[in-house]
């Protein structure tokens, strides 16, 4: 068991909705969530249709591990064409939802099609409604959320929804789960949108069945102690992952100004010693950590804005806690906009959860807007007044809340940096890959960062590869194509499973591996559950090959091939990615134009 | 001689009493490297450090080997990832 073997087919057109059994086949070679999800996607949909089309299809997906006692076992992905770049979008998010999704009874839920006019879908175990959301249209995420609850006299239901850049179509809007933790990247929310689904909300009483409880508690304890006992996740728990931001700043890889730096000199004020330092009003940004559903590391932060700060100074309804600075938001609204202020830092993460948008995406292109406003391409009038200039936290704080409602400059920040940059002629400042905006690592200090950028399936992503350790300890694009390509695949697996990333601050692929064992009734040998994350990987690309990719996409900005790193540790370095790419093609088993040969197709069983 | 320190995250609690802010300093041998202060501060020499000096990388191998000299920054940062 664990898996429920059941999906929750949503036609929106119609509204119907149709319950089909898993295919188990499918399961065993794609695992769950992120792996079996793209299966589905690709058997279902025509990767070449309009992301915001009614073609397109969005899939909600648990693991096998998700809703179990297992550590971090909240995990859930959403999967669909992105928007943001046209590539395959997998994004993943915590809290609650997804175990409450697995709880009701279904392994993946399959929307298609669009509705004629606002709804949202009402889940109780196998009771399914779709319902009018005419209320809720045009109001927030915090808003749906609470608003969901009440109208159905639940306070346990869980909410996953998006705001009015999700309805909009902010070309990053992101699914908000549990009203600070989204499934974040690559326009996921604004496909939601284009489909007129304003939220889903669920609640599940069915339980989640292993297949071997005795073993799986035993090997469940045991994993959770080697997690309990490392440095990385205390480091994680006290600090939580703003605790990169003083590594990055030391190792000069910390992206400032869109990229035209690579160090930042205000990172005492908004790193973990500065959000828990009182300010000139005896204020405490931090007020304490937060876990999700089952998690035994707790890396999130809840925060809070001083009253008298500008942002909120008369806005009562900002003076509560929320969703506090992490290290891809301390840098997307700090360094890569040159802003110091941790208020404002904080108040800008709360429109993102509030309104639904990529804090990355965000950041970044509003650094490119800026760079673009102090090259003269863009004028004070065009910025409705706004003084569009790096280090500005005024600026952050008024185009966070402008492009969540989509008002005045905001929606053309709202079209992302790609767009943006294009539009008002210069390209040339769109950092990121694949239409993606890039996550909070320089990779002329960070090699295989730049090797993992320039091929991550789902454009720009931090995540889906882990080459940290070998880029600290050399930076030339030697030795950086095997280790990229490792842990792609083995992340590939994580992301399949219901669990979160950051236990591999302990667990290697074999704490995944038994984990699953005990609580599937299938058994992964080693060299299986390997080749599930070349398989899932390859499927991706697949996907991405179809939807008219090609290698010319595999590539970075100039500015990180070509302008030498002006600091740190790397400087005078460039990112070396014409080392990296053939190797990487090689090793994948790729041709050189990045295409899977038939040998490596079908040694994966990919047709 | 003596030198200034620099950590990120929890490795401050490795500093020396009357360290602030993952900020301190330390009377270290003449000759000593990094590998012999974090020897004294009582770290783990053999985890992924990002150590520098006076913002030089200095990878893991040279750790024992590179001669710190007075006045000198070493820094020690812990080895994350994602975020």
């Amino acid at each position: 068991m664990s898996w429920q073997k059941k999906v929750l087919r949503v036609n929106l057109t119609d509204r119907t909705s149709q319950v089909e059994p898993l295919n188990m086949e499918w399961a065993h070679d794609y695992i769950g969530e992120r792996g079996l999800a793209t299966k589905y996607l690709m058997e279902g949909m025509d990767p070449e249709a309009d992301p915001m089309g009614p073609d397109n299809m969005l899939i909600f997906a648990t693991g096998p591990l998700t809703g179990t006692m297992a550590s971090t076992s909240g995990r859930y992905a959403v999967v669909t064409k992105g928007p943001l770049t046209g590539a395959i979008a997998c994004s993943n998010s915590g809290g609650k939802f997804g175990a409450e999704l697995k709880y009701a009874g279904y392994d993946l839920l399959i929307l298609e099609g669009k509705a004629d006019a606002p709804v949202y879908l009402h889940i109780v175990d196998d009771k399914v409604d779709i319902l009018s959301a005419d209320e809720l249209w045009g109001t927030t995420v915090w808003h749906t959320e609470e608003r969901l609850k009440e109208i159905h006299s639940d306070p346990q239901t869980k909410v996953a929804s998006i705001g009015v850049a999700g309805e909009r179509g902010v070309y990053y809007a992101c699914v908000v789960n549990d009203l600070h933790r989204a499934a974040g990247r690559s326009g996921v929310g604004a496909v939601m949108g284009s489909k007129n689904l304003k939220a889903i909300a669920v609640r599940g009483t069915v339980g989640v069945t292993v297949d071997d409880p005795k073993t799986f508690m035993q090997v469940v304890k045991e994993t959770k102690a080697a997690l309990w006992d490392t440095d990385g996740r205390r480091e994680l728990a006290e600090q939580g992952t703003n605790a990169m931001i003083d590594s990055m700043q030391e190792f000069g890889g910390l992206p400032t100004n869109n990229f035209q730096e690579v160090q930042f000199d205000g990172t005492d004020k908004i790193n973990p010693a500065a959000m828990v330092t009182p300010n000139e009003h005896g204020h405490v940004n931090l007020l304490t950590n937060k876990a999700c559903f089952g998690c035994t590391i707790a890396c999130g932060r809840i925060a809070h804005i001083d009253e008298e700060h500008f942002s909120i100074v008369n806005r009562k309804e900002y003076w509560h806690a929320s969703g506090g600075l992490e290290y891809e938001t301390a840098y997307a609204f700090g360094p890569v906009v040159g802003v110091d202020d941790i208020d404002a830092l904080t108040f800008a993460g709360y429109m993102m959860n509030e309104h639904g948008m990529d804090p990355i995406s965000f950041g970044v292109t509003l650094a490119a807007a800026m760079e673009l406003y102090e090259n003269g391409a863009l004028t004070k009038e065009q910025t409705d007044g706004i003084e569009l200039k790096f280090g500005n936290a005024e600026a952050l704080t008024v185009m966070a809340e402008k492009t969540g409602k989509q008002e005045g400059f905001g929606k053309e920040l709202g079209l992302g940096s790609k767009r943006l940059t294009e539009k008002y002629g210069h390209p040339e400042f769109f950092m990121g890959v694949k239409g993606q905006e890039f996550a909070g690592y320089d990779s002329r200090a960070l090699q295989g960062m730049g090797l993992g950028y320039a091929t991550s399936n789902r454009g720009a992503c931090h995540l889906k590869h882990d080459t940290f350790a070998e880029d600290m300890e050399d930076q030339t694009g030697q030795g950086k194509a095997q280790p990229c390509k490792d842990s792609q695949d083995r992340t590939s697996v994580i992301d399949s499973t219901g669990l979160c990333l950051f236990t591999t601050a302990a667990w290697g692929i074999e704490e995944f591996r038994v984990q699953l064992n005990a609580a599937c009734d299938y058994d992964w040998s080693e060299d299986e559950i390997t080749k599930c994350g070349e398989r899932i990987w390859n499927l991706e690309r697949m996907f991405n090959l179809k939807a008219g990719f090609t290698k010319a996409d595999d590539t970075l900005p100039k500015r990180l091939l070509e302008t030498p790193a002006p600091s740190g540790t790397a400087k005078g370095k460039v990112c070396q990615l014409d080392v990296m790419l053939p190797e990487y093609y090689d090793l994948r088993g790729w041709d050189s134009e990045g295409v899977p040969t038939d040998d490596t197709l079908g040694r994966l069983g990919i047709s | 001689m003596k030198i200034k320190l620099k950590t990120g995250g929890l490795l401050g609690e490795y500093l020396p009493p009357g360290s602030t802010a993952n900020r301190g300093e330390l009377e270290v041998k003449e000759g000593a490297t990094p590998a012999d202060v974090m020897q004294q501060l009582g770290m783990p020499i053999d985890r992924p450090y990002l150590t520098g000096v006076n913002g030089e990388l200095i990878t893991k191998d040279r750790r024992g080997s590179f001669v710190l000299i007075d006045e000198d920054e070493l820094s020690l940062m812990p080895p994350l990832k994602g975020g």
